[in-house]
């Protein structure tokens, strides 16, 4: 019973009974192995906010409300580059409109859950507490205690992952300074390779390139991030559009060969 | 705290929020435009790129394509580390260690 009156939450919703609290253990359990990952991933993020002067408060701040690891490596990347905060504020939305899909993709099984449990639901959902939580609802029962479990683990460990980062970060010399600015560099090449898969993705990421760096030379400020990251997924999508007309094409005329 | 940090902390935190919340609350429509799925699956690269792409290349404001930015050597050996181990960790590692043994050496 005391281990039961601890996952009271302090917004009035509680754990019913023991087996919530399994349904919640379980969540938490199944998402370890992603939560691992996170926490390496998190230390990343943590030794980049140091090395990019944010204090520990902040870099805590930003794991606590924004919860996201591109997001907020790409906030402190602007930050250190001297960006402005409504700059910084777009382009974290422009990232994170992804979150569209994952939410659109899991509602249906929220059905039946209440209003104020959704809403701590959304707060916590993030790909990875999305992908575990998914495929278990695929086989088992949907429940949004079990979807708690799971975002509460990610909380937990990429909030705890930033700390040690943010330590590690600063017991660097700045004499290293050259040699681990480029950790951020080489954190995004880590995200950005994987994603190539196709080739509207390589259009999308060679367009990016090329407008980035004309547009860091040109326009005044950070905007060139912004004006980059859409002209490239538009780029994407249109060669992703004209590739799937091409293969139509080709689908047809193969029909009609069949048939000579 | 400073001001801004506060500013783009809460509002950083209330635009995340704002795309997570509304389709979980929607139930019963869980469905999106097929066009504008595509485009979002986009987005990520896009952004992606655009933050490290100057990063890399330009040195002290200018446009620096040579062998002597250390970063561009680095950046291709830790293009093909994550290419192949498709591990993030190993790749900030090897990306460091490079871009630190080219600083010994020249």
């Amino acid at each position: 019973m005391e281990l039961l009156q601890e996952f009271t939450l302090k917004d009035g919703w509680t754990v019913k009974d023991e087996k919530d609290y399994r349904i919640f253990l379980k969540g938490f359990i199944d998402t370890m192995p992603l939560g691992i990952s996170t926490l390496i991933y998190g230390v990343v993020y943590g030794v980049m906010a140091s090395k990019a002067g944010l204090s520990i408060f902040e870099t805590i701040g930003m794991s606590a409300f924004i919860f996201v690891g591109a997001s907020q490596m790409t906030a402190v990347q602007m930050i250190a580059i001297g960006s402005s905060p409504i700059s910084i504020i777009i382009t974290v939305l422009i990232i994170n409109l992804r979150h569209l899909l994952l939410a659109a993709s899991i509602s249906p099984y929220l059905k039946d859950v209440s209003k104020k449990m959704k809403m701590i639901n959304a707060f916590l959902m993030t790909d990875e507490s999305y992908a575990v939580t998914y495929s278990h609802f695929q086989t088992n029962k949907p429940s949004s205690i079990y979807f708690l479990g799971s975002g509460i683990n990610i909380y937990i460990l990429w909030g705890s992952a930033g700390v040690i980062g943010f330590f590690f970060g600063n017991i660097i010399s700045p004499q290293l300074n050259y040699i681990f600015d480029f950790a951020f560099v080489a954190a995004f090449i880590g995200m950005i390779v994987p994603m190539i898969k196709d080739f509207p993705t390589v259009a999308t990421v060679v367009t990016s390139a090329v407008v980035s760096i004309t547009g860091s030379q040109l326009i005044t400020g950070k905007w060139y991030i912004i004006i980059a990251a859409l002209l490239a997924s538009t780029a994407g999508y249109i060669v992703s559009e004209l590739k799937s007309k091409v293969e139509a094409n080709r689908v047809i005329k193969g029909g009609i060969d069949c048939e000579h | 705290m400073s001001i801004k940090m506060l500013i783009i902390i809460l509002g950083a935190g209330f635009v995340t929020y704002c795309t997570r919340f509304p389709l979980i609350l929607a139930t019963s429509k869980g469905e999106i435009n097929p066009g504008l799925k595509k485009f979002m699956s986009f987005i990520a690269p896009a952004v992606l790129t655009s933050l490290i792409i100057p990063a890399i290349f330009i040195r002290e404001g200018n446009i620096d394509i040579s062998l002597t930015n250390n970063y561009i050597i680095a950046s291709v050996i830790t293009v093909i580390t994550a290419y192949f181990s498709k591990n993030m960790l190993l790749s900030v590692i090897v990306g460091i260690c490079t871009v630190a043994i080219l600083m010994f050496i020249s």
